[in-house]
């Protein structure tokens, strides 16, 4: 998995994903949850348009990430779902627990 | 003389005509994470050369639209399968063999006839896996809703596997673990 990671705003992220979020990818992930924790960052925007597939790992590793930050009254949210991982997340009911962007642009307008 | 065919050479062949029946593969890979593209990678493919698995509208599939990175066009169909596939075998790589690097999954993917609960014949996309594990069987665990008020950040694996396939089933011969997942087409 490719990970491209920005500060757009103080205390506020943003990595862009793509490939496979899957059991393979999520150390990774993880390790940079620690790192934007370590940093003080609040809030992170994920970024999923070229993510092309997502394991029930990869969405525990999305998940953990989001509760990580809100607990400091922070959130993790994300951008461009593709619609076979939107049917996903439908089916688990993360839609109701994410929030969920179409664009960077509109997130933006969301903070 | 006869012209010998070979049915899985639809280079020139008119798909319509493809003969499901006889359309199976078989792949054994270490049971290794990394090796799991590899499996889903195969199903992917399998899927792409059945005319009118993928939509209705697909006939022949459009390869190039199916696997080109980062176009992400996979139907629901075909991404359910996929997902059940790397569920499964993950949890084999994970819990059963415990990421020892060591043993194998074996993988066979067919297209059978069976017939469904009420009796009446479906084509179904089937796949087998077999390893030599710590004996697990999936289909004996209690499974929960995800609660989205309290979200954990575990256990969707058993969840999604069996909200995305029509059957299971799971059998343990000699120190082989077998489990076939079956998931109507239409």
């Amino acid at each position: 998995m490719y990970i491209e990671q920005r500060e757009i705003i103080i205390h506020i992220g943003i990595i862009g994903l793509q490939g496979r979020l899957d059991a393979n990818a999520a150390p990774a992930l993880k390790e940079i949850w620690e790192e934007y924790a370590s940093r003080g960052m609040h809030s992170l925007l994920v970024d999923l348009h070229r993510v092309e597939f997502i394991d029930s790992i990869g969405i525990s590793t999305l998940v953990n990430g989001m509760k990580q930050l809100r607990s400091r009254g922070g959130d993790l949210k994300l951008i461009g779902i593709q619609p076979s991982v939107r049917s996903i997340f439908e089916l688990m009911t993360l839609d109701k627990v994410f929030t969920i962007y179409e664009s960077e642009e509109e997130a933006l307008r969301g903070l | 003389m006869l012209e010998q065919t070979n049915p899985l050479d639809n280079s020139s062949a008119d798909l319509r005509v493809f003969p499901l029946e006889s359309a199976r593969i078989n792949l054994r890979v270490p049971a290794r994470l990394d090796c799991l593209p590899v499996l889903c990678a195969t199903v992917r493919e399998f899927c792409a050369t059945i005319p009118g698995l993928l939509n209705a509208n697909d006939s022949p599939p459009n390869r190039a639209t199916i696997n080109a990175p980062g176009t992400t066009s996979y139907s629901n169909f075909v991404y359910s399968i996929e997902l059940v596939l790397q569920e499964a075998a993950s949890n084999i790589v994970r819990h059963g063999y415990q990421e020892s690097g060591k043993g194998f999954l074996e993988l066979a993917v067919s297209l059978p006839e069976v017939e469904d609960l009420a009796g009446a014949k479906r084509r179904a996309i089937v796949l087998e896996l077999t390893d030599n594990a710590l004996p697990f069987d999936p289909t004996a665990q209690l499974v929960d809703t995800p609660d989205p008020l309290n979200m954990p950040e575990s256990g969707y694996g058993l969840y999604l596997i069996r909200k995305l396939t029509d059957h299971l089933e799971y059998s343990r011969f000699g120190s082989l673990n077998n489990l076939k997942m079956v998931k109507y087409v239409h």
